[in-house]
């Protein structure tokens, strides 16, 4: 290395130290785009502009080519186990399991309280001493069934507001129709 | 499994791929944020690199940058610049709560005095000379001589001939030696 090779690199050298990212600098995907060239003429000439006075955003650059070097020949020092199991913690196995443990209960249970409502309802008809019973049964159950089911629950919401607002929206209904047919007349 | 869908489906927060990225991007985010904590000059320990390790992985889970790559050739780089951003962040965060400097100014001892002086003079001149270069010719000498990139890296990075960056160094350099040597340092 010449004289004045090392004289440049000791001032640049001076200047990374004052390495600071300022709201000017690029953003990541401009960086990204600039590296994978895929920014229009323009936006290349501006991203040059502001890479030229920009220790930061070159920093940055270099690192987006590196990490792909660094990836590809798996450089960097060995990461600590706990940091690794701790990271991949973020996603909870426990609490995922759980969930789906709870899940899986609730949908047995909606299937075993209309296999129960159904069973029962049959044996109304097979055990004529024991109808009223089984009906009562069938009723609980089925009812049991109709509110744990996302339908059952539904199709309660949909006739509950159709009790409440039957009146109006039946009158709204008519009107409009009386209009269509009139404006049809016309 | 395809980076990007296995990207989608850690946004999904689907635990096993989730533990598939980490193994896999592991030992890059943490080179990443090595790297940029050395290159800051800040004092840092163990504990910080752990801290900064669970925010980006906590970043990725949580933020939507990931959702617009398209390109799984380009998934190191943006960890990595992730990685970096957050350390930057770290940093300023810590300098903020602390008031501490990053980099320990050297102080000045009387018998340096003068040399230092005469090396500020050359660097004022340095830095004058360099900021008459093209933006393109700044970035090409600052990628070679700073971050030590060949002449063949510098060419994949700025997207041009091998030969065209070699021309570019060598005409930067040509005319900082004439700028230097009109203003009197001849001995280069």
């Amino acid at each position: 290395m010449d004289k004045m090779e090392k004289l440049i690199k000791q001032y640049l050298g001076e200047n990374l130290n004052k390495i600071e990212k300022t709201v000017d600098c690029l953003n990541e995907q401009v960086l990204i785009d600039y590296f994978q060239r895929k920014l229009d003429e323009e936006d290349c000439q501006n991203a040059e502009k502001h890479l030229a006075g920009c220790e930061f955003c070159r920093s940055q650059l270099n690192l987006i080519f590196q990490a792909g070097e660094a990836y590809k020949r798996g450089k960097g020092e060995k990461v600590p186990e706990e940091l690794i199991k701790k990271a991949k913690g973020l996603i909870g196995t426990d609490r995922n399991d759980h969930n789906k443990r709870i899940m899986r209960k609730k949908r047995i249970a909606k299937k075993l309280f209309f296999l129960g409502a159904l069973i029962s309802f049959i044996a109304s008809f097979f055990v004529p001493k024991y109808f009223f019973q089984c009906l009562v049964v069938t009723l609980i159950l089925g009812m049991r069934w109709a509110f744990e089911s996302e339908g059952g629950r539904t199709l309660i919401m949909v006739l509950d507001s159709w009790r409440r607002h039957s009146h109006d929206q039946n009158d709204e209904i008519s009107n409009r129709l009386k209009d269509k047919f009139e404006s049809f007349h016309r | 499994m395809n980076e990007l869908k296995l990207i989608k489906s850690c946004l999904q927060k689907e635990k096993k791929a989730w533990d598939v990225f980490v193994q896999k991007y592991s030992k890059l985010i943490y080179w990443a944020i090595r790297k940029r904590l050395n290159a800051s000059g800040f004092k840092f320990n163990q504990d910080n690199i752990d801290g900064i390790f669970q925010e980006v992985f906590l970043s990725i889970l949580e933020g939507d940058k990931l959702r617009q790559l398209k390109d799984a050739k380009i998934i190191p780089g943006w960890l990595a610049m992730i990685a970096s951003n957050k350390t930057v962040d770290f940093i300023r965060r810590v300098i903020r709560e602390d008031k501490r400097l990053v980099v320990d100014m050297p102080v000045l001892k009387d018998d340096n005095f003068r040399q230092e002086l005469q090396q500020r003079d050359l660097f004022d001149l340095i830095g004058n000379s360099i900021n008459s270069l093209s933006a393109k010719a700044k970035i090409v000498i600052s990628f070679n001589l700073l971050q030590g990139r060949t002449h063949k890296e510098i060419a994949n990075i700025m997207n041009m001939p091998t030969n065209t960056v070699s021309t570019i160094i060598a005409r930067a350099k040509e005319k900082l030696k004439q700028d230097l040597e009109k203003k009197g340092i001849k001995d280069l």
